[in-house]
């Protein structure tokens, strides 16, 4: 691994650019990185392999979903991009899981895939600050012994030198990807993209620990070829909603279309054809040695694990405004194209299916993220920040919010800042990066709900909420959106205020409106507030008991609404996070020798020794130190204070 | 986190005349207000130290005990301290934590007495040293016990135990953050089955908890069985000494006998008993029978000796009935079929085992003969397997131990010596009331989101047993049962 000074002194070296920050990828966690970081103020170049393939939707063109979707107001509302251009390019939008609770509701659209992409492209030109590059980065310049390292810039393919004191990683699946459609293997990238060689070695050189994935995708049909008609159709939510605050409550926003999905199910052929044809499977021969993700199997692989499954859906999704492409979800494989044609003619509908793009398996190299401080810089390199894929995550939304949080603490490392950490109740981008750097993660990483210990804080309605203070603080929020965001506050605490003092008297009235929801009768009189904590009424049926109020944005009410009727379980979850941030806010210094800590248990010992852990907190998540390591580790704290 | 209230006994388990329960923390007056008669507000004076009775609901009246108090922060860890010195037996030990835990505190963990001293200002920095090496030894023993409870048949039990929660769970989860679609009335319906299930595993559970005292405190074994039937043989070949006298006149053991003796480390009451004849007119024999229905009575497993000669049809009949009297007051038995060696010449129908397989075919039964070392093994083992899984049963198939059942010896689930600590007991008592909740709360109609929140709190509270993440296996039990993605 050259420093500078060795790559310069070498004949014919050439410096072609300087910046503040240098971004490798231009990926959604490349995009988000290098957006950040320039609208902080720092001169910054973004290189990608081609500039015709930016922010690419390689798989599903889809952006939020349960867990994403919250995710991506949480990126909103710190100042990323990607919730405003999802709303500039969606063509479906749901809210799934409506009726399941507030803290599961997650919104999801499907993009405009060629669209998103082009939006991306013109946001980042227009960057005053930012310089886009196409150019394969081979090589890292790097200062410094093992364990006290400097990273001072990269090396381009062309032999090219740039320059920059913080460089933020984001190759995606393209580090030493091959892709895999049965016998057929190949060095490549996503979507027939060039795969990136040499920048893996350097990671490997660097001693940092890498490992290879895998995913997949499905094949791409003509929609001509698809016959819709015979399928089940899942139309959009009559009632879209945008994911950025930006575009909330504003009656002139719309998505740019609102288009169908279709359902169809694979059928006892489907079963008996891969069944047959197993040993073609490369995940079964042993050609594919990455590891996949358990919640995107593919096709044989679900037929293989769930025998007894009669039937797995299909959804048939549009991709584009531009384009006659449909993705098929659920029919991703990897199995040579003759039985990946064979397959389409046992699933009504797609007997005739044009296919245009097959299935593939594609595999990369990704680095162990446990090598990563919460900030996302490397441990011991400074200056070197990895985000997105390449941390062991998968995802456009959990790569745009690593890319967010590594662009902005690249900057605060240069004003000499703390880094930004969002803490797990604060936020899902709070868990996924804690996640991967505290515990790992042996498979492709996705957000789910279920990781969250605070879900019903962690809410798509109050994300703004949430990050928003820290968003402006940053300075990522304008000033304008910042007073907007401060009148919606005082809009939702105005109306639980009135809602509190309204007294509704039993009347006819109130008695029909009652039983009509299937609730009991007033005795004599009820606060509105404490109505509406009752699980049958809502905000809406009480309308006509409540003849002083006001019409509210659609947002304020729905928060008003969340607040009151879950006020008691939110209390509840607000006393568990204030005890959990009692252990996050004890930090362990950074030189602690855990192996004179006397008490600690040895794998203890060894455990902190290696991940260095930033808090009492953060140990406490490491596994292998146990409950009464913790305890050891308060009184040595209460010790070194004292 | 360290302002609960926390209790654990300061003087070693075990017999012992005294023993001493320290109860610290903001709520340990009131603690002690609830449980005490006359309420202990009129001697809550600074280490006065009185004779009083503790009483609580549901146990009536326990025990006559001596209370002191220390008040904040004159007291060992810098909070409000009581102790409580009661009677050393295990029953009493056993019943004074119970109630002090119901009443609200919380067992403590390994070195919280000290280590709240030590935060509270009451110990200096070499203190705080010894403190750390204690918590750290005192946690190398847990982990060992946690090592072998995870290896044995209690992680076994355990897991099969919370099998059903962690399903509901999951089916929730999977719901939640994969199904996407709206709720169906289905969903709901099947989830309050399993709930129901899960509880009802769970009340198993927490029912087991007698066992873990067995650890603790040692298995009361009592030798019952007619006269003459090698019972005195049977104690003196497991103590391995003639503590009991052998004859071949029946009635010789007049008294109870008792050992004391270890198996595997374990501690084991074995009591020999008098034959349990019927009828005698020799007073000091009829006291002898009256002190073998007592020992009977506190017994963990009667080892229930039957050896031929076949005993008359009037004696047979009565045996049957004590018999059912122990089955019917939940006790386990294990039938030895003793004088192995005599019944190889015997027809079926002069053999008592005979009978008694027939008549209790869900009962456990080995073969023993006091001539054989490989009996005296297989019973020593037997003995061990029932402390440590509660079960009579050989895990190995053909094993001639109850052959003729390899299902159940006993009540299902009464698992014993499954749950060793208090701090298990509470666990599972925690972890029912927060199913109980979840399952209420779906048929009132909440969301799946805040059902959510009582199930994993349910499950969090049994992994402090099982030291499982729960959000990794939760996890892995979606990924497994239901086929997701797209
Ligand atoms: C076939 C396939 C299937 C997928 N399926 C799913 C799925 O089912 N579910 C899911 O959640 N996610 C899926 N994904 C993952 C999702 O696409 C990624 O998680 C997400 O795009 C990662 O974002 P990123 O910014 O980390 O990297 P990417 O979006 O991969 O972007 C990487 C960028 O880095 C550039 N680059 C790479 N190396 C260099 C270099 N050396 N020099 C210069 N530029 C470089 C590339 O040109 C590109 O611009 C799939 C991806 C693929 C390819
Ligand atoms: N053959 C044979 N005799 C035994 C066995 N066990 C005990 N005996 C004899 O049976 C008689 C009664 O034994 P004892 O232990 O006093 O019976 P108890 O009255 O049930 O306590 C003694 O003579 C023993 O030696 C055995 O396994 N086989
Ligand atoms: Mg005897």
């Amino acid at each position: 691994m050259p420093s500078l000074a060795e790559a310069r002194s070498k004949e014919n070296a050439f410096v072609a650019g300087e910046a503040d920050i240098i971004v490798v990828g231009a990926g959604h966690a490349g995009c988000e990185a290098a957006l950040a970081a320039a609208r902080l103020g720092r001169r910054v170049i973004l290189f990608t392999m081609t500039l015709d393939s930016l922010a690419n939707l390689p798989c599903n063109p889809n952006i939020g979903g349960t867990a994403k979707g919250q995710m991506v107001r949480e990126i909103d509302a710190l100042g990323g991009e990607m919730g405003r251009l999802a709303d500039l390019h969606m063509i479906q939008y749901r809210m799934l899981n409506a009726t399941k609770g507030p803290a599961v509701m997650s919104p999801r659209a499907q993009m405009d895939r060629t669209g998103y992409q082009r939006g991306m492209k013109q946001v980042l030109e227009s960057e005053p600050l930012l310089t886009l590059i196409q150019q394969e980065i081979t090589g890292l310049l790097v200062a410094g012994e093992t364990g006290d390292r400097k990273v001072e810039g990269v090396i381009a393919a062309t032999g090219s030198l740039y320059i920059a004191s913080d460089v933020i990683l984001c190759p995606g699946t393209f580090l030493d990807a091959r892709v895999i459609i049965g016998d057929s293997v190949r060095s490549s990238g996503p979507d027939q993209l060039a795969p990136a060689c040499g920048l893996g070695d350097a990671l490997t050189a660097l001693g940092l620990p890498t490992r290879r994935f895998k995913t997949g995708t499905p094949g791409r049909f003509h929609r001509r070829s698809v016959d819709l008609e015979q399928m089940e159709l899942q139309p959009a939510d009559r009632e879209a909603k945008p994911f950025s605050f930006e575009n909330e409550d504003d009656p002139s926003w719309r998505p740019a279309a609102e288009l169908p999905c279709y359902i169809t199910w694979t059928t006892d052929e489907t079963k008996k054809l891969l069944s047959d044809n197993m040993d073609r499977s490369p995940l079964y021969s042993g050609v594919i040695e990455g590891i996949g993700p358990r919640y995107c199997p593919s096709i044989e692989d679900k037929i293989v694990k769930f025998p007894n499954h009669a039937r797995h859906h299909v959804f048939l999704e549009p991709t584009g405004l531009d384009t006659h492409e449909m993705y098929a979800s659920g029919l991703s494989t990897s199995m040579p194209e003759e039985i990946q044609r064979a397959m389409l003619k046992t699933v009504p509908g797609m007997e005739q299916a044009e296919m245009m793009r097959p299935a593939y398996a594609i595999e990369y190299l990704c680095v162990d993220p446990t090598v990563l401080e919460l900030s996302l810089e490397v441990k011991g390199i400074e200056g070197l920040f990895l985000a997105g894929q390449i941390n062991g995550s998968s995802g456009y939304e959990e790569a745009a919010a690593q890319g967010l949080i590594a662009g902005i603490n690249a900057v605060r490392r240069q004003q000499d800042k703390d880094p930004l950490i969002i803490d797990r109740s604060e936020g899902y981008i709070g868990v996924l990066i804690d996640d991967l750097v505290t515990k790992g993660t042996n498979e492709p990483y996705r957000l789910m709900t279920s990781r969250a210990e605070y879900r019903l804080l962690l809410r798509q309605d109050n994300a703004d909420a949430r990050l928003s203070p820290i968003g402006y603080e940053i300075g990522l929020l304008s000033e304008e959106r910042w007073q907007r965001f401060l009148k919606k506050q005082r809009a939702i605490e105005h109306e639980k205020e009135r809602l509190s003092a309204v007294r509704v008297r039993k009347s006819e009235l109130s008695d029909r409106i009652l039983q009509d929801a299937g609730s009991t009768p007033l005795k004599t009189t009820a606060r509105m507030y404490d109505l509406l904590k009752r699980p049958e009424l809502n905000y809406e049926m009480l309308a006509p008991l409540d003849p002083e109020r006001q019409e509210l944005p659609p947002s304020v009410r729905e928060s008003v609404e969340i607040q009151i009727r879950y006020e008691g379980y939110l209390r509840m979850e607000r006393d568990r996070v204030e005890r959990f941030k009692k252990l996050e806010h004890k930090c362990l210094p950074s030189g602690i020798d855990y192996e004179r800590i006397r008490g600690l248990r040895l794998e203890a010992r060894q455990k902190l020794s290696e991940r260095r852990p930033q808090s009492i907190g953060q140990a406490s998540r490491i596994s292998g130190v146990s409950p009464a390591d913790i305890q050891v580790l308060l009184v040595y704290m209460e010790q070194w204070n004292g | 986190m360290d302002m609960d209230t926390i209790a654990a006994f300061s003087t070693p388990p075990g017999e012992s005349g005294l023993a001493v329960l320290r109860i610290s923390g903001s709520h340990a007056a009131s603690i002690c207000d609830r449980l005490f008669v006359p309420s202990s507000s009129r001697f809550a004076k600074p280490s006065a130290m009185v004779g009083y009775t503790l009483a609580h609901g549901y146990w009536g009246k326990i025990d006559e005990v001596v209370l002191a108090c220390f008040r904040a922060p004159h007291s060992y860890t810098g909070e409000d301290v009581y102790e409580i010195s009661c009677h050393g037996g295990q029953a009493i030990r056993q019943a004074v934590l119970d109630s002090v835990l119901a009443a609200g505190a919380r067992p403590a963990g390994p070195g919280e007495f000290s280590r709240r001293a030590f935060f509270n200002g009451k110990m200096d920095l070499t203190a705080a040293e010894a403190v750390m090496d204690m918590i750290g030894a005192q946690a190398e023993k847990q982990a060992q016990a946690a090592y072998r409870q995870l290896t044995g048949g209690v992680s076994r039990v355990i897991h099969e135990r919370t099998d059903h929660l962690y399903g509901a769970l999951a089916r929730l989860e999977m719901l939640l953050d994969w199904d996407e679609e709206e709720e169906r009335p289905e969903d709901r319906e099947l989830l309050v089955c399993e709930l129901e299930y899960a509880e009802r595993e769970l009340r198993l559970l927490a029912d087991s908890f007698a066992g873990g005292r067995i650890i603790r405190e040692g298995l009361a074994v009592v030798i019952a069985g007619s006269p003459n039937v090698g019972k005195s043989t049977l104690l003196n070949a497991l103590s391995g000494r003639d503590r009991a006298i052998v004859s071949n006149i029946p009635g010789t053991t007049r008294d109870t006998v008792e050992v004391d003796l270890t198996l595997d480390g374990y501690l084991v009451h074995l009591t020999d008993t008098a034959g349990l004849a019927i009828d005698s007119d020799d007073p000091i024999e009829r006291e002898g029978i009256v002190r073998a229905e007592n020992a009977l009575r506190t017994a963990d497993l009667i080892l229930w000796v039957l050896s031929p000669p076949l005993p008359p049809e009037d004696e047979r009949r009565e045996e049957e009935v004590r018999i059912d009297r122990c089955l019917a007051e939940g006790k386990e038995i294990l039938f030895v079929l003793g004088k192995d060696d005599l019944r190889l010449t015997l027809s079926a129908e002069k053999d008592p085992a005979h009978y008694a397989v027939e008549r209790y075919p869900d009962l456990p039964s080995m073969t023993w003969s006091d001539r054989s070392e490989d009996d005296l093994q297989r019973l020593k083992e037997t003995l061990v397997r029932f402390i440590e899984s509660g079960s009579l049963m050989s895990p190995v198939e053909g094993s001639e131990i109850a052959a003729h059942d390899q299902v159940k010896s006993h009540g299902e689930g009464q698992s014993h010596g499954l749950l060793t600590h208090a701090r298990h007991k509470t666990a599972v008592d925690r972890a029912v009331e927060l199913v109980k909740k979840a399952r209420a709360d779906l048929q009132a109609g909440l969301s799946f989101d805040l059902v959510a929140i009582s199930l994993k709190e349910a499950l969090t509270e049994l992994s402090t047993i099982t030291g499982e993440d729960v959000s990794e296996t939760l996890i892995d039990k979606i990924f497994s049962r239901f086929c997701i993605g797209k």
